[in-house]
């Protein structure tokens, strides 16, 4: 068994797990395990924790080391460098929220710094992932012409509006203080504003199914659309303030990073081979 | 007698090396379209050709594998298509 089979395993069975348990609660919250059991609600808390965090701590870790892997002067250099700084404010981010729900035992206050740590990743994620497209596009390999990049982004803004009017709405019309109100808009229209370079990257990646580049991508791009349907699904919860259904939500986000990670490591062998 | 190659049997072994990389796919897209690009049209090419085709490969490579390991995969490239039989 080579390495990268062994790490891509071992992320498997770790997202496999946490997702399994926290779906289970979901589904059977009254089952024994969950009820008192060996599966109780601070257990569960830590299973949501390390399904996350240590992934951002791989991702952010690598994505430098993968920056520095690339020469001065490399169009990928100054990509890795946003997708790495990106990473560790979401790490720095999430690691707030489980320091109020691990170590506090408190719920997590709504905003709180963690929120200023997410607010700042997004930009640089985006902008990670437009530096991105601009150097694969310039290639030189044959991946679309610019005018079906714009069709394909108006396309997406498009989807965008129309998925985005009736989650946001609800946001809109819910009384709530100013800044929270602002970051239930701010998170899926951030959302929003990444999704279009992951969709345009992902048309790319297609074309390059069946190489390393195509698993590295896919397993990135994969993570940023699962992180987008945690966050669509976070605010419409909230705005809903509906409970039941948040460990789904942190299922989302666990796929995501753990798929995020995977990605960085996948680009870490191709460079380190 | 100098350097030819058969144009069919580059772009294979072309692809061949690509592959693992960028995917069968766009192995074979992307030397056909820089072929295009570069005006070599006939059965047979010369090291002139080669040169400027792994050239072009190498541009694109190196975003996504580095200057090092794009490198190594040019002369991989270069030495397998060095021990292809002359073209006639």
């Amino acid at each position: 068994m080579t390495r990268s089979v062994r790490t891509t395993t071992a992320i498997t069975a770790a997202l496999g797990a946490a997702t399994l348990i926290l779906l289970a609660r979901t589904l059977w919250p009254g089952a024994g395990a969950f009820s008192g059991g060996a599966l109780n609600e601070t257990v569960l808390l830590w299973v949501s924790a390390l399904g996350k965090v240590p992934f951002l701590l791989l991702g952010a870790v690598y994505a430098w080391r993968n920056t520095r892997r690339f020469e001065p002067g490399n169009p990928a250099r100054p990509c890795w460098v946003f997708l790495s700084w990106g990473l560790l404010s979401f790490l720095l981010a999430q690691s707030v929220l489980c320091f109020y729900e691990l170590f506090r035992g408190d719920a997590v206050p709504f905003p709180s710094i963690g929120d200023v740590f997410f607010l700042i990743g997004y930009p640089l994620l985006t902008a990670g992932l437009l530096a991105f497209l601009r150097s694969y596009a310039a290639a030189g390999f044959p991946v679309g012409g610019a005018g079906e990049r714009r069709a394909l982004a108006a396309g997406t803004v498009a989807v965008c509006v129309l998925i985005g009017i009736p989650i946001l709405r609800p946001i809109v019309a819910t009384p709530a203080p100013a800044v929270e109100k602002f970051l239930n808009l701010a998170y899926p229209i951030l959302d929003f504003i990444l999704l279009v370079p992951t969709v345009l990257l992902l048309r790319i990646t297609f074309r390059f199914r069946g190489g390393a580049v195509w698993k590295t991508w896919i397993a990135l791009l994969g993570g940023f659309i699962f992180n987008f349907g945690g966050d669509v699904l976070f605010a419409y919860l909230q705005a809903l303030g509906e409970t039941h259904f948040h460990y789904l939500v942190d299922i989302l986000y666990i796929l995501a990073f753990g798929l995020i990670a995977r990605g960085v490591l996948y680009q870490h062998e191709l460079l380190s081979d | 007698m100098p350097f030819q190659r058969s144009t069919k049997e580059v772009l294979d072994s072309i692809n061949g090396i690509l592959s693992p990389y960028v995917g069968g796919l766009m192995a074979r897209t992307a030397a056909s379209a820089h072929c295009r690009d570069l005006g070599i049209v006939g059965d047979a090419m010369g090291r002139g050709q080669v040169d400027a085709l792994l050239g072009k490969l190498g541009l694109g490579l190196v975003i996504f594998l580095g200057k090092d390991k794009t490198a190594a995969v040019v002369e991989t490239m270069r030495r397998s298509i060095e021990d292809l039989r002359e073209a006639p």
